[in-house]
């Protein structure tokens, strides 16, 4: 099962590298597609290694975590044009390490994760709901199955809403684990990593077909 | 949680298509409704247009033959001499002439707002009942065509009014483009003036043709009367 699932994971995250070569010579946030997903593939895949050699794995991801915050910081505050923000990178990048250094001290290594994950993806969540909402309330003429930002902002809501449910009930999922053998966390994860490359992999297809058309 | 949030998602675009569709619907009604206003609008100008012209062959051509034909049937009995009949024809063939000129869009476009007006300025010297002043401040500006038909079509609404109505013996234009940014007209007669809201209020005297074509240049234009004191119309447009 961990096998079939680090697969189809890895599966995922190299569909949606392949489809950002599409937008690779776009402008501004799209070009920081690819690095990242190959940053994504390259942690994913090491990390698997590790899992399946039986050695700790967390601090790959400890040290991915940075990353993905700063990442999903940039695409979220280009796509609710923020632009006075978004001139202050490196002061985002410093909040960053300051919120990482300030979870570490207050909670310690071991729930450095869970405790980011649950934080930083509530305020996505928001950020996504933020854009949901004025994309209501502005623009009514565009065909919104169509929109990569859209579809860009739909991947982070299902998967930062998925994310904070998972780590809210890992005991839960745990036990459900020992007790039935049945690796529901993994299983909803992979559901996640599905939906959110998939969405990024249509958005960066409907931003291919925006310039080609 | 997650497929509450694909649900939610599903039912935001389902949402968001039903608003979609009823935004595009207002909107084709609108665009109707405007076009619509426009037909209106440009049948109603048409209208306002064949009016003048049958008022103007009327009171002046048709006057000046008329009295031709009468002078020529007094003709036959040798009491009036041709060449008086000849002088009214040749005067409602000038007339006749002005109308057409001023009617012509294109014949008019050839001047500036100053040389229109010193046109109309020599047209009324002839008749000798009003003085008019023209006055230039600033320099001088070339405006783009329909700017400048629209500006010289309501001067001559403004001072048409004034010549037929007003009984004014004074009449000054004043155009200053020393803002450089904006143009600023102002026609000032010393007739016996209106009351500015009745007319607005019966849309007599054309104003509200004139503040319509103003409003188009994303200019203003105020009309300061009262009866007996004379009548003050500023134009404001940009440059």
């Amino acid at each position: 099962m961990a096998l079939l699932t680090i697969s189809l994971n890895l599966i995922f995250v190299t569909a949606a590298l392949l489809f950002s070569l599409l937008i690779l010579k776009e402008r501004q946030v799209w070009k920081i597609f690819f690095p990242y997903l190959l940053v994504v593939l390259i942690t994913e895949s090491y990390g698997a290694y590790l899992r399946l050699s039986g050695i700790f794995n967390s601090y790959v991801y400890n040290i991915f975590m940075p990353i993905y915050l700063y990442t999903f910081s940039l695409i979220l505050l280009y796509i609710l044009k923020a632009e006075k923000l978004l001139r202050y990178k490196y002061l985002l990048l410093s909040s960053i390490v300051l919120f990482y250094v300030f979870i570490f001290y207050r909670f310690g290594i071991s729930k450095l994760l869970s405790e980011i994950l649950v934080t930083s993806n509530f305020i996505f969540s928001i950020l996504c709901l933020i854009y949901l909402y004025r994309l209501m309330s502005d623009n009514l003429s565009i065909n919104i199955l169509k929109l990569p930002e859209f579809w860009i902002v739909v991947g982070i809501l299902v998967y930062s809403f998925g994310s904070i449910t998972v780590w809210l009930f890992m005991g839960l999922l745990n036990t459900i684990y020992q007790t039935m053998q049945l690796p529901l966390r993994q299983i909803i994860m992979l559901f996640l990593n599905g939906f959110l490359y998939g969405s990024w992999s249509y958005a960066f297809l409907c931003k291919y077909q925006q310039k080609i058309s | 949680m997650s497929l509450v949030v694909v649900g939610f998602i599903i039912s935001y675009v389902r949402l968001f298509n039903t608003r979609k569709k009823r935004h595009l619907e207002e909107k084709e009604q609108m665009k109707e409704n405007f076009h619509l206003q426009l037909l209106h609008s440009k049948l109603e100008i048409q209208e306002q247009t064949f009016t003048e012209i049958s008022k103007e062959l009327h009171d002046n051509v048709g006057q000046l033959l008329s009295l031709a034909s009468l002078q020529l049937g007094m003709a036959q009995n040798q009491s009036i001499p041709l060449e008086k009949i000849k002088q009214n024809i040749d005067t409602a063939l000038g007339d006749l002439r002005n109308i057409s000129k001023s009617l012509n869009g294109e014949y008019i476009q050839q001047f500036s707002i100053a040389e229109f007006l010193q046109n109309i300025k020599n047209q009324l010297d002839g008749t000798e009942t009003i003085d008019f002043q023209i006055e230039q401040i600033g320099e001088r500006y070339t405006l783009a065509i329909p700017k400048k038909i629209i500006l010289i079509r309501v001067l001559q609404e403004a001072i048409q009014n004034i010549v037929k109505h007003a009984r004014a013996s004074l009449l000054r234009v004043t155009i200053d483009s020393s803002d450089r940014q904006v143009l600023k007209i102002a026609i000032i007669d010393n007739g016996v003036g209106f009351d500015v809201k009745k007319a607005e209020l019966r849309n007599g005297l054309g104003l509200s043709n004139m503040q319509k074509r103003i409003e188009s240049l994303n200019g203003t234009i105020e009309f300061r009367s009262r009866p007996s004191e004379g009548t003050q119309i500023f134009i404001t447009t940009p440059l």
